[in-house]
């Protein structure tokens, strides 16, 4: 057995000793739903009427971001900055010199910038729809193997996403949600900029703001949450049909999430998460980009994993004028990344969001 | 990468996935379908019992339905319980100065003197067998079926927008000789 071999067996034991930790302390800490119900009629039987009228039957607070009820909309905008500095291979970090003895041009860092306006619809109970259309403004910096530094921009609408969720298991605490997204290519796919060796320069892979290709995401998402207490995992797919009017098609992608929040009081609600993605290399290509001028234009240099750790803040106003609006901040950064590179590295994402229910 | 590759490559992360299959699949044929347990715990129904304790607090019986001092005041559900039981923590309150006795009758041979009746019914065939059953008696009924009050019922729980409205058939009400308080006229919804 190698010593990677052993490293990986060695952190999948490690891994296996936290998650049966993480599980049995899951059980002990958060209270079964059933020995509270009758301490929690009897409190209800304590309010005077006027009270009890106005008594949510799902509570909404800072934990509950998650459930949308029968009638209820939701407005959000959310926005999404990603630091992106120096190159990887593998697991291994690149230097600038390195990537430019194979190629011309070594991409050095990029932003990726997101602003995302989203709507939901409670159907039933159990029933969310949604519609998500991301803004995107990309910016990526180079350096060629003369020294010369350039950089480069693309902005504009991303693909269009329409989401149904549907809750197939609902036994108090637990929620068990199938969603279902169409991903619909609106994002363009032929970006273009200037660079010093071509004017008007179709952009490569990453620049682009959309796969071109209809997406389908299914997903299995599982919610827990008592009186002070969220947590959750979520698994994800992207998936591409076909290829692009461009003659590639971006790969697939799969996500999985795990998160645990902590209701402080109604209104602020810390929360910690992480987040493992892998994503495919491209198949297909597309001709008007040069493989061999920038690793950004090779197909087969956009596979990866990474595992992500998120740190996040929510402030979710109660009462008052500002009633069911919710602002949330969330902050993270990679603990493990492994990158058909040279690709650039992800260093931290930033995500804050306002959201409305009515 | 796909999937496939991904677990062979990482055999931890396939055994945390045949991990949490396993949780799904396990948890799963025994719960989907135990919606009793499911209603035992809901909230919606909890917050409902409250109501029904309400309900008792502000309606005025005629006296022959308490013929001493020491008649309790009778809460009880005809049908599944959708209280899954829970009703039964009432007993330990008293209402006008009386202790509180909860029934459950499965059907309508069961069916005793009570002064508060929860209705589940089927459909309104049974529906309107019970309410054929209490003519005459001055006995509260209360129920969420779609055209309960509609039908006869006096007073219908409904869920709107995330909370337990009420709708009161007041004449049904009178009729059986009971008396609503303003409060729950004023709150009612039409």
């Amino acid at each position: 057995m190698s010593w990677q071999s052993r490293a990986h067996l060695v952190r999948g034991r490690t891994l296996n000793r936290w998650g049966i930790g993480i599980v049995l302390a899951m059980l002990l800490l958060f209270p079964h739903g059933e020995l509270r119900a009758d301490e929690t009629l009897r409190s209800l039987l304590d309010i005077n009427f006027e009270r009890l009228v106005n008594t949510e039957v799902m509570p909404i607070d800072v934990l509950g971001s998650h459930i949308h009820l029968k009638g209820e909309w939701m407005l959000g905008y959310r926005y999404r900055v990603m630091s992106m500095e120096g190159n990887r291979d593998g697991a291994r970090r690149q230097a600038d010199a390195e990537v430019l003895q194979s190629f011309t041009v070594a991409p050095t860092a990029m932003t990726k910038e997101m602003h995302l306006v989203e709507i939901m619809y409670g159907f039933t109970d159990d029933l969310t729809i949604m519609a998500l259309l991301p803004y995107k403004r990309l910016s990526m910096e180079h350096l060629t193997g003369t020294g010369v530094r350039f950089t480069t921009e693309s902005r504009g609408f991303g693909d269009l996403a329409l989401m149904a969720h549907y809750s197939i298991w609902r036994r108090p605490p637990h929620r068990l949600i199938i969603l279902g997204s169409v991903r619909l290519p609106t994002g363009s796919i032929t970006k273009r900029d200037d660079t010093p060796t071509a004017v008007n320069a179709k952009q490569p892979y990453p620049m682009q703001l959309g796969t071109g290709t209809m997406d389908l995401q299914p997903g299995l998402t599982y919610i827990g949450q008592t009186k002070d207490w969220a947590w959750g995992g979520h698994a994800m797919a992207t998936v591409g049909a076909g290829r692009n009017s461009e003659d590639y098609r971006v790969g697939n992608r799969y996500r999985m999430a795990a998160w645990g929040g902590y209701r402080i009081t109604d209104w602020i609600s810390p929360s910690l998460g992480a987040t493992m993605q892998f994503w495919e290399r491209y198949s297909g290509a597309d001709s008007e980009l040069n493989p061999a001028l920038v690793p950004t234009a090779d197909p087969s240099r956009r596979g990866g994993r990474r595992l992500d750790v998120k740190v996040g803040l929510n402030l979710f106003a109660t009462k008052g004028a500002m009633r069911g609006h919710r602002l949330s901040a969330e902050f993270g950064f990679p603990i493990y990344q492994h990158l058909s590179g040279p690709q650039l590295e992800t260093d931290w994402i930033l995500t804050a969001g306002w959201t409305w229910r009515f | 990468m796909n999937p496939v590759q991904v677990t062979r490559q990482y055999p931890a992360i396939k055994r945390l996935l045949s991990g949490i299959l396993f949780l799904v699949v396990s948890a799963l044929p025994g719960n989907v379908s135990d919606s009793s347990a499911e209603k035992l715990l809901s909230r919606e129904y909890r917050l409902k019992a409250a109501y029904l304790y309400n309900f008792a607090k502000f309606i005025e019986w005629p006296e022959e339905t308490f013929p001493n001092k020491d008649t309790p005041m009778t809460l009880a559900v005809l049908g599944a319980d959708p209280f899954g039981g829970h009703l039964s923590v009432i007993e330990s309150r008293t209402i006008k100065g009386r202790k509180v006795r909860v029934q459950y009758f499965k059907s309508l041979k069961e069916l005793e003197f009570c002064h508060l009746l929860f209705i589940n019914a089927p459909d309104s065939e049974h529906l309107a067998r019970a309410f054929n059953a209490l003519k005459g008696l001055s006995v509260l009924t209360v129920g969420e079926m779609r055209g309960f009050s509609e039908s006869g019922g006096m007073i219908q729980l409904l869920k709107r927008k995330n909370r337990i409205y009420f709708r009161i058939n007041r004449a049904a009400a009178e009729r059986s000789r009971l008396t609503i308080s303003p409060i729950l006229l004023k709150v009612a919804v039409q």
